[in-house]
């Protein structure tokens, strides 16, 4: 019998154990933060209502958002987006008016507002002089959701439908293709919560040619998510351990049956 | 608005050791440097200086860490690497010896969620509601999720002089 216990031996098994820093460390550390504080601070542009939305344009990653702040670039590195872990550009009103059943929108019935900030949210550098295009969404309360298409680009988008704040995130493009999947089935391909004092949860995959909508449970809660040219995205206030989405979902075919089916991760 | 560039010099001296070993324990070595200068570049675009810093910016490495994979990892956590080895001869151990290999062992069957609440409390040492901000979730769930990791990672223990009497 030994004295040690198992987190003691856990704690010693740490791959890096703090060092002192030595002459290259120094170096490449020092090298850093003069790189760093070259870069540009991020500097507000456009009218009022356009700083508002890109200060607040997210991209929703595994429970964290990302700000959709114009990309910089440094050191070589691949574009960058600003990233907030307490943002997701919704606010207590958005949430109040949340409902589990979105209605769908074409494209011209989404709101004008709503569709401009997703554009300008969804403005990288690389692609800004692409065209544009809207295949339409949903409406969850005063939120609106879209699929964009920007080039080579497809992005998901939810926002308020004044267009004050909201998020976004790349579904596909040059450097990020997404497979294709069977006619009737469903996949998601990312899930996650965000915000502060206000939490979301949020949901966005795939689905076949013939599947009209899907309705999957995420914590304790069921909620559908329309389908728009193969994908879907849906959003739910979100507390603890909401981002739970459960691996089956209730999906509706185009020719009016529902089936549950297995809802398999990336 | 922007943070003040002495504010942010000091806060990038008290945190990129810890931050580089955040990075290191869950990403390739060579692309950690990467990912911390990623995250620091995005404090440096913050409006206002994070309070307190230091889990914001491990929440933010973390981010970029998933968002490198999309997929599997994102919804299950980011694997934490163990140090050591499992290459000791059986005579050649010790009764601790014997442990650090369970141990090791164990870690590496449990998911890349369990390792990541398990590093966080007994490598980055960090406070509950801390953790929890890393996770994007709440002190609660944090610790209910540390929790269910550490009696995840018992069972897997065979070794009978393993014990989790150590409080985390």
């Amino acid at each position: 019998m030994t004295g040690t216990t198992t987190i003691d031996t856990l704690r010693a098994l740490d791959p890096e154990p703090a060092a002192p820093t030595d002459d290259v460390r120094r170096r490449r550390r020092d090298a850093m933060i003069e790189r760093v504080v070259a870069a540009p601070q991020q500097a507000p542009a456009g009218s009022p209502r356009a700083r508002r939305a890109r200060r607040r344009a997210v991209l929703v990653v595994a429970g964290v958002a990302v700000l959709a702040a114009p990309a910089a670039v440094l050191g070589g590195h691949a574009a960058l987006r600003q990233l907030d872990p307490t943002a997701h550009g919704l606010d207590g009103a958005d949430l109040a008016a949340w409902v589990s059943t979105s209605t769908p929108r074409s494209a011209t019935q989404l709101s004008a507002d709503a569709k401009q900030w997703c554009i300008d949210a969804t403005d990288r550098q690389a692609g800004k002089d692409a065209p544009v295009s809207i295949s339409g969404g949903d409406q969850r309360g005063a939120v609106a959701s879209m699929v964009i298409h920007r080039g080579p680009w497809t992005d998901m988008c939810v926002t308020s439908s004044t267009g004050g704040g909201g998020m976004w995130e790349l579904a596909s493009g040059p450097q990020e293709p997404i497979a294709a999947i069977g006619d009737r089935a469903v996949r998601l391909q990312s899930s996650g919560t965000s915000g502060g004092d206000v939490r979301i949860g949020s949901a966005w995959g795939q689905a076949g040619r013939d599947v009209r909508s899907l309705v999957l449970r995420a914590g304790s809660r069921n909620v559908n998510a329309v389908v728009v040219d193969g994908l879907w995205i849906t959003w739910w206030p979100g507390g603890e351990d909401s981002d739970d989405v459960a691996r089956t979902a209730t999906v509706t075919y185009t020719d009016g049956s529902t089936a549950v089916v297995a809802l398999p991760s990336a | 608005m922007a943070i003040d560039e002495g504010a942010f010099r000091e806060a990038f001296a008290a945190e990129y050791d810890d931050l580089t070993r955040f990075v290191r324990r869950r990403s390739d070595p060579e692309h950690a440097e990467d990912v911390v200068e990623e995250a620091f570049v995005v404090l440096w675009q913050q409006r206002t200086m994070p309070d307190p810093v230091r889990p914001w910016l491990f929440a933010t490495a973390r981010n970029l860490m998933l968002n490198a994979d999309r997929g599997r990892r994102r919804r299950d956590g980011l694997a934490v690497r163990i140090a050591g080895h499992l290459d000791l001869e059986p005579v050649d151990r010790t009764g601790d010896a014997d442990l650090r290999m369970d141990v090791i062992a164990a870690w590496r069957t449990l998911a890349p969620a369990d390792q990541e609440v398990l590093a966080l409390a007994v490598w980055e040492d960090l406070p509950a509601a801390e953790a929890a901000q890393v996770l994007g979730c709440s002190r609660t769930a944090y610790l209910m999720r540390l929790s269910r990791a550490r009696a995840r990672l018992k069972p897997l223990l065979p070794h009978p002089s393993a014990r989790l009497t150590a409080t985390v």
